[in-house]
């Protein structure tokens, strides 16, 4: 009874409920100096965070079994507690069966893996090591980007094929691209590509060095293109396109032609490779009578211009050379053979990159990797679109395509998954996060991916705390009720 | 308010009189509908906002914005020669080789320092990219970006290309030129700080306590109109940035100050309340109506639930607001020996029961906010500072509520707590986007302002002396 009546107390209840009070504060502090991994990892995930609120727990459990047996004055204050008490084991629940993770997807892909937060790993810890002669061949490059003048310094690692993350291969640090291609990629001529749906025809037209005059017949059912122009750094000015003067638009390929019929009708196209979504037909308002879907095929663009610039790129052959390409806005291409140690200066401000370790054989180190689950689904994304405010580049909202699949249920759900419209599955639920841009895959999305068990109890305790703190404040007699 | 009315409607027809014609040309030009920052506002709101940019001030040499900026646009050798971009910080100065002693430069001289200013701001972003705060000399340096944009912009045309705009709402066009030009909070706070002092000077009942009570009441109509106004004009909760958190939170606590005097019968919380607001007012009219904010970030876009979040947490703070000024009220009133033991007893039990409000709305806000988190992303609760801070203040002010309610502490020191209590507000408000600088919330922060909090700070430092030095109190019961 006397250990009930102190693990009940309200000294032990003021102590709890102040001393979480400061352990927050210094744990908030301690996240502004080292980082969110940090205080996620050192405070807010830990069995003694869980100890801690457990004892709050057991506090408020006492303390309300303290007022047994319950009169009618006791009513508020046991409500409230009960709310309390729900509320915490809710919490508890979702702190430790819960699971959260991360998928990103490119339009078309398909997975069932999530990946952790990332966690905050032991600077030094090594992420790839070197297999052995009889793995299959899979480049990897560790360097370094530092500078002075920004007070950059970054590692990053660049893997040609890791199975969990298909976009290893390529990161951004600031305005920078760095890119790790296995053989020097062809370059080649960029290429037009009209279809037509309704007859699954399809026509290719070279783009690299074309002439705005002639006439050129699509197939035998009368089309022509005419007037058809290439811009490689298209601008618009003036609602016209124009090729930029300078490269101050160094990647925005587009096209604009004519297309007309033998009856005299005729439609006008533009196509801006970047903006693969916008309706190609000229003015909007016009029905495309002619049923045709234009694009530039990716693969056609030229290598400088298929990625952002500046780009740092690292070649590797099978023959195990080793190469660099650096691209930057206004300065000519710079190559040279890489070697581990070596500082290579960018050009970009007093920057240089030097290369710590080369994987042609990278095998992941297991126990260092960020956490991986296996879903019960997998989830495949359609087409991803982000809509802008009228005006600028602000996103005003961004939505998804997906469809789910359930193997062992045998179930497929396509549904629409948008900011603040998740998609529910038997107990997990899919948020659209954030989005990716990228040259090669073009566009995809980045999706939350939780399982929250406590948050049905979280949520129902929330009107009983409510109702007991009302008959606790507000039908109660208090402290100074004497006095008048 | 009849006679009020009529005086402010004189007043406003001689100043309209004696501006005469040029006064009707220029009412219309302010009207017109212009694009800019992704929302279609009247010409006058684009111009004020323009020159307050550049010069740092809605007026230029005593002319209205608009008729300066039409007759700018109309002279590009205006826009490249006036000497009318401020800048004042003396390092930014010296760092683009620019005299320390002038204070307005011109576009021609400054596209001079061009190169300077795209490196300082090239490192800033790449600080911030990597989530680190770039240096007082890039900051400023942004800033200058921003001027010298700013004026190009309008040299080349750019920000003139949907000038006039279609698809202009008249309501909201009429709305904003009105509430530029009437400035409701100014009226507001002026009202407060009058009806503060009447309240003061008049201790008994008298018809200056009456006059004072009206002009308070007066302030928040006023006060009331203005939060309208951004709601029309904006289309949003009015909590989106600091200063509309600011203004809100004022509001909040005019609304519980006018309540709790009501059923109490007692002036008190509308007295300290309105002096608190004439404060707040002001320093918030300090800052422009448009913030880099000025669209919503897609996790913003216009959502109840979030609405109801930011409203309720916000509104905390005006009680806890509440609350800290009824503090000083009763720390005060001990140390002048003012109180009979009725009258401090009544004035504990009334900041009990403001903190007691604080307290559920703090609690059900950040509910709320989980809520809505676990609806977006999936989380309930994921300790971003914000959130653990507004957790923290709970915590402070659920120990305290625990203690008075059970008669372990004195009045004393409830009132001592009301005022310390307040500056766990001001962390999470204000500290956690400013001081730590981290988080999901921090699309809720601008930047400025830590001046004045830390003259908050100096003066609450020396009030706590002032209150506990020589003098006998008891805190635990």
């Amino acid at each position: 009874m006397k250990v009930l009546k102190a693990l009940g107390s309200l000294r032990f209840a003021i102590v709890l409920i102040a001393g979480l009070a400061v352990l927050l504060a210094v744990s908030t502090v301690m996240e502004s100096v080292h980082g969110t991994p940090f205080a996620q990892k050192n405070f807010y995930t830990t069995r003694w965070f869980d100890f801690f609120l457990s004892l709050l727990w057991v506090n408020i459990f006492c303390s309300t079994l303290t007022r047994w047996p319950f009169q009618k004055k006791h009513l508020g204050f046991v409500i409230t507690h009960i709310g309390i008490l729900t509320f915490l084991v809710g919490t508890l629940l979702s702190r430790t069966l819960g699971s959260e993770g991360q998928m990103a997807l490119f339009e078309g892909e398909e997975n069932n893996k999530i990946r952790a937060e990332e966690s905050a790993d032991k600077p030094g810890q090594k992420l790839l090591i070197e297999g052995a002669p009889s793995d299959p061949s899979n480049h990897a490059i560790t360097a370094v980007l530092s500078g002075e003048m920004m007070g950059v310094n970054e590692t990053f690692t660049l893997i040609e094929r890791d199975p969990d993350n298909p976009h290893a291969f390529f990161t951004e640090i600031g305005p920078a691209y760095f890119e790790l291609v296995a053989e020097p990629a062809k370059v080649s001529e960029p290429k037009l590509k009209i279809e037509r749906e309704s007859t699954q025809e399809a026509w290719t037209l070279e783009l690299g060095n074309v002439s705005p005059s002639g006439e050129v017949p699509l197939g035998k059912n009368g089309l022509t293109v005419s007037n058809l122009r290439y811009y490689p750094h298209a601008k618009v000015f003036e609602s016209h396109i124009i090729e930029a003067p300078t490269e101050d638009v160094p990647f925005n390929p587009a096209v604009e032609f004519t297309v007309r019929d033998s009856k005299g009708h005729s439609e006008d196209h533009t196509r801006f490779y970047l903006f693969p979504d916008f309706d190609s037909l000229r003015g909007g308002r016009a029905a495309n009578v002619f049923d045709l879907k234009v694009s530039i095929t990716d693969a056609a663009i030229p290598e400088e211009m298929r990625r952002p610039v500046p780009a740092f790129t690292f070649h590797a052959t099978p023959d195990g050379r080793w190469s660099y390409r650096i691209t930057s806005k206004k300065k000519a291409p710079v190559e040279g053979t890489l070697e581990p140690g070596k500082k290579i200066p960018t050009g970009w401000m007093d920057m240089t990159v030097e290369v710590k370790e080369i994987f042609s054989r990278a095998k992941s180190n297991k126990s260092s990797k960020a956490k991986k689950k296996s879903l019960p689904f997998k989830l495949r994304l359609l087409d991803f679109r982000k809509v802008d405010y009228p005006g600028t580049a602000s996103p005003a909202s961004f939505e998804s395509d997906v469809v789910l699949t359930d193997p062992t249920e045998n179930i497929s759900i396509q549904k629409t998954i948008k900011m603040n419209k998740p998609l529910d599955y038997r107990g997990w639920r899919i948020f659209q996060a954030s989005y990716m841009m990228d040259d090669r895959y073009g566009e995809g999305s980045v999706f939350t991916i939780a399982k929250n068990p406590g948050i049905r109890l979280i949520y129902g305790s929330a009107p009983i705390i409510l109702l007991g703190v009302i008959l606790l404040f507000y039908f109660h007699p208090f402290f100074n009720d004497k006095v008048k | 308010m009849r006679r009020i009315q009529k005086a402010l409607f004189a007043l406003l027809v001689a100043v309209a009189l004696s501006q005469g014609i040029v006064l009707a040309a220029s009412e219309a030009a302010k009207r017109v509908p212009i694009l800019h920052n992704g929302r279609i506002k009247p010409f006058d709101a684009f111009a004020r906002q323009t020159l307050k940019t550049l010069s740092g001030s809605e007026r230029w040499q005593g002319k209205d914005a608009t008729p300066v900026l039409l007759e700018a646009i109309k002279d590009p050798k205006i826009l490249k020669e006036r000497l009318w971009v401020r800048v004042e910080y003396a390092e930014l100065k010296t760092h683009l080789g620019f005299p320390k002693e002038r204070r307005f430069f011109s576009l021609e001289e400054l596209e001079g320092a061009d190169s300077k200013v795209d490196s300082l701001v090239k490192s800033a972003k790449t600080k911030r990219d990597r989530d680190e705060r770039p240096s007082k000399l890039e900051q400023k340096a942004e800033l200058l970006y921003t001027q010298i944009r700013t004026l190009q912009n309008l040299v080349s045309g750019e920000s003139l290309k949907d000038f006039p705009a279609s698809g202009a709402s008249q309501l909201k066009i009429e709305t904003e030129v009105l509430y530029l030009s009437a400035k409701p909070f100014q009226v507001a706070a002026f009202a407060y700080f009058l009806g503060f002092l009447l309240l003061t000077v008049f201790k008994i009942r008298s018809a200056g306590r009456t006059i004072g009570i009206a002009s308070a009441v007066l302030a928040v109509f006023f006060h009331t109109l203005g939060i309208l106004a951004r709601v029309v004009v904006l289309s949003r909760p009015p909590v989106s940035n600091m200063y509309e958190s600011m203004i809100f939170m004022n509001w909040a606590l005019m609304i519980f100050a006018l309540f709790f005097s009501l059923i109490k019968k007692n002036a008190a919380a509308l007295t300290v309340g309105a002096l608190v607001s004439a404060v707040i007012m002001l320093y918030g009219d300090l800052l422009p109506i448009d913030s880099s904010l000025e669209v919503l970030v897609p996790v913003l876009r216009s959502n109840y639930w979030l609405s109801v979040h930011v409203m309720t947490v916000v509104s905390s703070y005006g009680a806890f607001g509440l609350a800290m000024a009824l503090g000083h009220r009763h720390l005060l009133a001990i140390r002048f020996g003012k109180f009979s033991k009725k009258k401090e007893a009544e004035s504990a039990d009334l900041i009990y029961r403001v903190i007691q409000l604080g307290v559920i709305l703090i609690g059900t806000g950040t509910f709320l906010g989980g809520v809505w988190a676990n609806e977006s992303w999936g989380r309930f609760w994921g300790w971003d500072p914000k959130e653990t801070w507004a957790l923290i203040t709970f915590l402070g002010y659920l120990a305290v509520v625990h203690l008075v309610y059970a008669k372990r502490i004195s009045h004393f020191a409830l009132a001592l707590f009301s005022v310390v209590g307040f500056l766990l507000v001001l962390m999470t408000w204000y500290g956690v986007n400013f001081v730590l600088g981290r988080g999901l919330h921090s699309y809720g922060a601008g930047t400025g302002g830590m001046n004045w909090v830390i003259y908050y700070l100096i003066f609450e430092a020396l009030f706590l002396s002032f209150i506990l030095i020589r003098k006998k109190f008891t805190i635990l019961m």
